[in-house]
């Protein structure tokens, strides 16, 4: 079991090491000079030569690489060209709205997705199945962020249930349901249509396998069928889903902070890209690389504890 | 189970239907909508009303025609990503699938390392790189990001072919590798990737309509959905139709090619796809 742990924290290391290295070569093996791109409308040729001094640029890239990366040892991530400031200390002063909406929209979809996709396996081809079908079919048709304008749009500037600007910070329980619901419930809505029928497909699968008819054939409760046998063997599918979910609401943060002008991670990548502010863009793949390694190492420790047989491959 | 079969090939039929009428307002789109593409009206901002059916918006233009005009934008510009994206796909996870020992494993893995992003954070990325001026950079980043959910599924759906007897015996008389991968793997892949395709055209659409959003996505004279609801994002609180109507629009497109290709996979399903391999 520690073996296990220990190659999967390895493998997590490795990738969050290539992620940070292709990010870097990317970037700087781009057509044209980036010191000319940071510049934009000011630039000229000594302002860019000047420009390449400071930020190293005229050194061969790998001594920068090398560079970069001692300095990511040391928590030195550069600064921010934009901003000014050092990345280290925006990502920390922005990652926590990131993360509590992640948080919850994933409990969220997990919560509405789990009974919804069992409900529709256990009474296959019935009227609760086509139903969660059917509104599984329509939230994944549905833009992220048209849904969130839309959910501000109704309770937040026509009803006045939710405040539509500002955040949680410093509040109490209730600023923080206030501020943290719409973006939430947007959220776990639309992940919850993609991992309804995952959950779905994942329990017909199990309920169709033979020993279910065995213990069925033997006396067994439905009930006691579900919850004590069925239910189980689904666990390490439905842990593994969220993994799968964690990494949808990034992609949903990206767009959500913008609408609900949340002050997260994902609302300084976007800026970043737009400003090309490279620090910073390297910075927040970092972040979310660790993440994704993060919940995903998460994930499969928990799948080792569960199936036994995963450990010992 | 007869009473789902019938119910999941019905919605595949209109799923089939609002897919035609979408391409077919894509083909005729500008003779049937009520204005021009320059006409700007003095009605800024209108709500639904007798001359503009869906309201009109800060330039004037009405909505309902640039609705029309837009679905043989968005259409086309989608369709270009899922091709050019599928084809580097496919080419990935076939290579992948075929070739064994450590350059095989290799190639698996960066499947799995372009999976573990969002499609929209490697969209956003690869914009950074190539810049946002013009038409291009939008479909490379977004074909970048289909790429590896294409090569996931095409591996998986390679490997058992690799394993027919066919391509054994293939190999045996003395095929290329060229030779085996395009006469007897494709092929078979048909299916699939057809499924994929059709699958994978509204998760484009809605991936371009949120790279507009944020400002990344199409240029400012190109009217996608995601454009116009970009447009309009700025006065949601006095002209909300603006917004309205054209994620609707997405919503009834993305609807029906998702019922579309669930339809396909029922009908092409691996499951029962051993008889459908072609020698």
């Amino acid at each position: 079991m520690l073996l296990y742990i220990f190659r999967r924290i390895i493998l997590g290391i490795i990738t969050i090491f290539v992620t940070v290295t292709i990010v870097f070569f990317a970037l700087r093996f781009i057509p044209g000079d980036p010191a000319e791109v940071w510049l934009g409308d000011y630039a000229t040729p000594e302002l860019i030569e000047l420009t390449r001094i400071k930020w190293n640029l005229d050194k061969p890239i790998w001594w920068q690489y090398t560079r970069y990366m001692k300095n990511i040892m040391r928590g030195d991530l550069g600064d921010s060209l934009r901003m000014k400031l050092p990345v280290f200390k925006l990502l920390i002063r922005h990652y926590p709205f990131t993360l509590r909406l992640v948080f919850l929209g994933t409990s969220l979809a997990i919560l509405i997705a789990i009974p919804a996709g069992v409900a529709a396996a256990v009474r296959q081809n019935s009227l609760t199945d086509m139903f969660v079908m059917m509104l599984s079919f329509f939230f994944i048709s549905m833009p992220l962020f048209w849904l969130g304008l839309i959910l501000l749009f109704v309770f937040s500037f026509r009803l006045d249930w939710f405040p539509s600007i500002g955040n949680e910070e410093g509040g109490n329980f209730y600023t923080y349901f206030l501020h943290l619901a719409l973006p939430s419930i947007c959220l776990g809505l639309v992940q919850a249509g993609l991992i309804s029928r995952m959950v779905r497909s994942t329990m017909i699968d199990i309920l169709t396998k033979d020993y279910i008819n065995v213990i069925r054939s033997k006396g067994l409760s439905e009930y006691v069928i579900l919850f004590k046998h069925a239910l189980r063997n689904a666990l390490a599918s439905i842990v593994s889903l969220i993994g799968v979910s964690f990494v949808l609401s990034l992609a949903g943060i990206v767009v959500l902070e913008m609408v609900f002008s949340r002050p997260g991670l994902g609302r300084l990548y976007v800026t970043a890209i737009a400003e090309r502010d490279y620090p910073l863009i390297q910075g927040c793949i970092l972040v979310i690389a660790s993440g994704v390694v993060l919940v995903n190492l998460l994930v499969d420790i928990s799948y080792g504890m569960i199936d036994p047989r995963i450990r010992h491959e | 189970m007869n009473r789902y079969k019938l119910l999941r090939s019905r919605l595949a039929l209109y799923g089939a239907i609002m897919s035609s009428i979408v391409v077919l307002i894509s083909l005729i789109g500008p003779l049937i909508a009520p204005y021009g593409s320059s006409d700007f009206s003095s009605k800024l901002l209108s709500p639904p009303c007798k001359n503009h059916f869906l309201g009109s918006d800060d330039h004037g233009r009405d909505l309902l025609s640039r609705i029309i005009r837009g679905t043989r934008v968005t259409l086309l510009l989608a369709i270009t990503v899922v091709f050019i994206g599928g084809a580097f796909g496919t080419l990935w996870g076939i290579i992948s699938a075929y070739k064994r020992g450590i350059i095989g494993n290799f190639i698996n893995r960066s499947i799995d390392f372009g999976l573990s992003f969002p499609a929209i954070m490697t969209a956003l990325f690869v914009l950074a790189i190539a810049g946002t001026a013009g038409r291009a950079p939008v479909i490379v980043a977004i074909s970048v990001s289909l790429a590896p959910r294409f090569a996931r599924v095409m591996h998986g759906s390679t490997l058992p072919i690799l394993e027919e007897n066919f391509v054994l015996a293939a190999k045996a008389l003395g095929a290329s590798h060229f030779r085996v991968l395009a006469v007897h793997v494709l092929p078979n892949l048909v299916a699939p990737i057809t499924v994929l395709m059709t699958i994978y055209l509204p998760y484009v659409i809605i991936l371009e309509a949120a790279l507009s959003f944020l400002g990344l996505g199409a240029p400012p004279d190109v009217p996608t959905w995601g454009r116009i609801i970009a447009d309009g994002k700025v006065y949601m609180q006095i002209a909300p139709w603006l917004t309205i109507f054209p994620g609707v629009t997405i919503i009834f497109t993305a609807l029906s090619f998702n019922l579309l290709g669930d339809g396909l996979r029922d009908l092409l399903d691996p499951r029962s796809a051993s008889r459908l391999y072609r020698k």
